[in-house]
């Protein structure tokens, strides 16, 4: 387009200076011709200098009409002026096309100034014309000079713009070339396509919205898509590496014109984990700005796996290594280890750091180092490939470990240098316990003699029966009890023939128990020797099962005639003496029958009488007194009064008899409580002034103890009863296994000469006259203590009163 | 025969019994009071039988004090009997007793015995327990 406008331009213009040079020659022409035909006007004006002649432009008086100068035929006149219309009317139409054009193309114009330029040109130039065909007319001779002035002026302009064109017009390509330019770069786009294609990586190229421009093969390959992603966008909802943010990010990073990259990258996929080596490059276009991003991506997953599978098979390869129990290490030729495992330290007794800076032979215990040394020589000599020595190491801490080290010579794969593999099995437990066995055995063979000479001296000596021979085995003993000379021949039927007549078929059954229901048998039985002396053996056998039969019959046998013959004695007296207890024991309930009916008879029938006597002379009392003498009277009184006494002693007694048959209702219980209803139920106490402090908790019979409590209440009470001050003091004391209860009183006390005679029946240390009593209170309390497991003291001063004292066990099991 | 009988008095000891009656006259009148002397004598009245068969038995004591040692039937054995017969059952049975013996006690108690009284020696006790049991048993305690 623009090479085409500037040669039109320069056409045009050459044309024009052709026409302009005619122009001037037809004009010039008839001028001379016209001298003649020609007339001035009057009134002429002739100007001289630029402010007349512009002042005057327009005067035509000065020249006559083109008409009226020359002979025009109508012809040749028109002519002339249709030709300068014609002219002027195409001049004036390549301007407006021009700008036409322009207006069309609006910003894609070359050259725009030089178009302007020539349009002016032209269209001055059809004026010019316009002009000369008008002269024909008005002769504006003067306008016309003037017009085409400017014409010339704005000609050269053009020409000088033309000039400074050149060059850049000369640079211009012809289409041909354009063609062969535009195929060379077809040529180029389509190797780089190529190139793309066919790289042996998964590479795509992105505009700046992430729109696919271009990608490799193996791109599509490589995510399952072909050509036909390219032009649409990489952001679509069903591209799974959308879904790791930091790959969205890394994306961001490179449109803002960074070059991200990384040599491993976790991306998950649809839920697995793959690994990517990948680089994004931003792209620049013309302007200098991103246009887009290059993407390279390469899934190194299978890659990434067998790295790690290579890593954790060396880990395990080195697990096993460090962890196996037998310890190992590789040995320079200087017998210097260089790599060692745990348990190798663990029984040389160094820590790795001091394994790896000694030799072997430094950590050997000095008298084994000899031994090493050749071992070690022979296998470097290559006298032999693999050896096996015992030795011992000398640990840190100078104690010895024994071991099993196996030797073998390596050869490096790679430098071909020569090493050696030592496994060292720690060998001292075993050592010593071998050493142990030995001691063992030693200790054995001892404790068989010791046990030897105690089956001698017990008597004891051992059988055993071989049901597949039929042949018998007696230790010396045995034959030594059987009185026999050693090695006499035995078979089974012999031996049962020594046993008593009565005790044979015991030991037979035994024997037949034993093959047939496998049992053992420990028996004391009669045996008579070959001097036909009567002994008791103990015979002791069981039976030896191999594959469920039995194929011998083992045990022991034992003279225990002294032993058995005092147990028979013992058993006949322990006999004798159980008899005589059992009669005595029928006899003594014999006795506590009769007792039973004679203590009923007692209470029924001695008392019938009583009751007679005193309620008869009561009724006397009640029924005469008003008749009867004073004395009658008084001794009637006596006669109830003791009536009444000998009641109460028939009644105590058979409590104290009746105590003997009782059984204890054991409890545990407050003493407190029982001793605060006795003191509270009896109106008599009331007077009397008591102290009772905290008492403890007891085990026992509540109404028996009540019993005892009430009686040493009542004593307290009874013989106190003289004194003004009368106190009765109670309190308690706890040990570990007992209780205590102390009953106190400041009454008339006793004399601790007569102590012995407190409990007995019936003893009394007071007369009647003084304290009444029967003499048995203090005897029941001692049985029903008694009964108890327990103890009841007493400690008094003639004048200064009294106490006593029970004690009782805490619980019936201490 | 007395249409108004309160007490059977069962004792074989003529100085027990006759100190009893003494008491007991004080309490109800003494023409109330039927006197037996031995336990098959105590059945034959309770029962209507032998000596007694022409007595009315529908005329039951309202209270017996019961003697427990007694001859021909023992006091227990009268009890029992008394506590078994429907028509019997109900009348309330004192066991006087001059004996402590706790295996007596308890089996009076099984038999139904209402109460249990030793005879003490004390006259003045025994008639203050005598008339305390007579008064309970006839004026305070119902017959149901």
């Amino acid at each position: 387009m623009k090479r085409f406008i500037l040669f039109t331009a320069i056409i045009l213009s050459a044309s024009h200076l052709l026409l302009a040079e005619d122009d001037a020659y037809q004009v010039n022409l008839p001028v001379d011709q016209h001298m003649a035909l020609c007339k001035t006007p009057t009134g002429a004006i002739t100007t001289s200098g630029f402010s007349e002649y512009f002042q005057n432009l327009f005067n035509t008086t000065s020249y006559p009409a083109r008409w009226s100068c020359g002979t025009w035929s109508e012809f040749e006149g028109w002519f002339m002026i249709v030709s300068d219309i014609s002219i002027f009317t195409a001049y004036l139409s390549i301007p407006i096309l021009l700008v036409f054009i322009l207006y069309r193309r609006k910003q894609d114009v070359p050259f725009k100034k030089f178009l302007a330029l020539f349009a002016a040109f032209i269209l001055l130039c059809g004026f010019t014309h316009l002009i000369e065909a008008i002269i024909f007319w008005e002769p504006i001779y003067r306008f016309s000079g003037f017009l085409k002035f400017v014409t010339g002026v704005i000609s050269w302009v053009t020409v000088i713009a033309l000039t400074q064109a050149i060059p850049v017009a000369l640079n211009f390509k012809s289409p041909f070339e354009l063609q062969q330019e535009i195929d060379k770069r077809t040529l180029v786009e389509q190797q780089l396509n190529l190139f793309i294609k066919y790289t042996p990586n998964a590479v795509a190229m992105f505009d700046k919205d992430m729109n696919y421009l271009a990608a490799s093969d193996r791109w599509y390959s490589a995510y399952g898509t072909s050509q036909s992603i390219i032009g649409t966008n990489y952001f679509i909802d069903s591209n799974p590496f959308l879904n790791n943010p930091s790959w969205v990010d890394s994306i961001k990073l490179a449109q803002q014109g960074k070059k991200v990259s990384k040599e491993q990258d976790a991306i998950e996929l649809q839920g697995t984990m793959e690994y990517f080596r990948w680089d994004l490059q931003p792209w620049y276009d013309l302007n200098g700005d991103v246009g887009g991003i290059i993407m390279f991506t390469e899934n190194i997953t299978d890659k990434v796996v067998a790295q790690q599978k290579l890593e954790e098979r060396e880990q395990f390869l080195a697990n096993i290594f460090n962890t196996a129990p037998i310890g190992i290490a590789l040995i320079d030729s200087t017998a210097k280890p260089f790599m060692v495992n745990g348990r190798f330290c663990q029984i040389l007794g160094y820590s790795e750091e001091e394994v790896l800076n000694n030799t072997v032979m430094e950590m050997t215990h000095p008298d084994d180092l000899e031994k090493s040394t050749e071992c070690f020589e022979q296998l470097k000599n290559q006298e032999t490939s693999v050896l096996s020595v015992d030795k011992r190491y000398l640990r840190k801490d100078k104690s010895i470990a024994h071991a099993n080290v196996s030797l073998s010579k390596i050869e490096d794969p790679i430098d071909k240098s020569t090493y050696f593999l030592a496994m060292v099995n720690d060998t001292t437990e075993l050592v010593l316990k071998n050493r142990e066995n030995k001691q063992q055995k030693e200790e054995l063979q001892e404790t068989t003699a010791m046990m030897d000479t105690a089956f001698k001296i017990a008597r004891i000596g051992s059988w055993e029966l071989d049901l597949e021979k039929q042949s018998v085995f007696w230790s010396d003993m045995v034959y030594d009890i059987h009185e026999l000379p050693l090695n006499t021949k035995i078979t089974l039927e012999s031996a049962i023939n020594y046993y008593h007549p009565d005790h044979a078929p015991l030991i037979s059954a035994a024997v037949n128990l034993a093959i047939e229901k496998h049992e053992p048998w420990d028996l004391e039985l009669r045996l008579v020797t070959s001097t036909k002396k009567d002994v008791w053996v103990r015979a002791v056998g069981h039976p030896v099962i191999t594959d469920g039969k039995v194929t011998s019959l083992k045990g022991l046998f034992q003279d225990i005639d002294v032993k058995k013959r005092y147990d028979l004695e013992i058993q006949n007296k322990k006999a004798e003496l159980e008899h005589l207890v059992n009669q005595r024991t029928s006899q003594l309930q014999n006795a506590n029958k009769e007792l039973e009916a004679f203590t009923y008879s007692v209470s029924h029938d001695l008392r019938a009488p009583l009751r007679a006597i005193n309620g008869f002379s009561r009724a006397i009392h009640e029924d005469y007194s008003e008749q009867l003498p004073d004395e009658i009277t008084m001794y009637l009184d006596r006669i109830i009064g003791n009536a009444k006494k000998m009641g109460e002693l028939i009644d105590n007694l058979l409590e104290l008899s009746r105590l003997s048959r009782k059984n204890t209702n054991m409890s545990q219980f407050a003493a407190e409580k029982l001793i605060g209803e006795i003191v509270q139920a009896d109106p008599l106490y009331k007077k009397v002034k008591f102290d009772i402090s905290e008492l403890p908790t007891i085990h026992g019979d509540y109404s028996l103890l009540g019993q005892v409590f009430q009686n040493l209440i009542s004593n307290a009470v009874k013989y106190s009863s003289n004194n003004p001050d009368q106190l009765v003091t109670i309190y308690g004391e706890s040990t570990d296994s007992h209780v205590s209860i102390t009953i106190q009183d400041n009454g008339v006390g006793f004399s601790m000469e007569y102590a012995d005679k407190l409990f007995e029946v019936f003893q009394r240390l007071h007369t009647d006259r003084d304290f009444e009593g029967t003499g048995i209170g203090l005897s029941i309390c001692k049985r029903i203590i008694d009964m108890h497991n327990g103890e009841i003291s007493f400690l008094s001063e003639e004048g200064k009163g009294a106490s006593f004292t029970i004690s009782l066990p805490k619980s019936e099991k201490s | 025969m007395n249409n108004n009988l309160d007490i059977l008095l069962v004792e074989d000891n003529p100085d027990d019994a006759s100190l009893a009656l003494r008491v007991l006259k004080k309490v109800v009148p003494r023409e109330n009071i039927v006197w037996v002397n031995d336990g098959a004598e105590a059945l034959d009245f309770m029962f209507a039988k032998r000596a007694y068969a022409d007595r009315d038995p529908s005329i039951q004591p309202r209270l017996i004090l019961l003697d427990l040692k007694l001859p021909k039937r023992m006091g227990v054995e009268v009890l029992e009997e008394i506590k078994a017969n429907a028509s019997t059952c109900e009348i309330p049975v004192v066991v006087l007793t001059s004996s402590k013996q706790e295996k007596d006690l308890a089996k009076c108690y099984k038999l139904g015995a209402n109460s249990y009284v030793v005879k003490p020696i004390d006259f003045d006790q025994f008639t203050e327990a005598a008339k305390n049991i007579s008064t309970y048993w006839l004026m305070v305690n119902q017959v149901p």
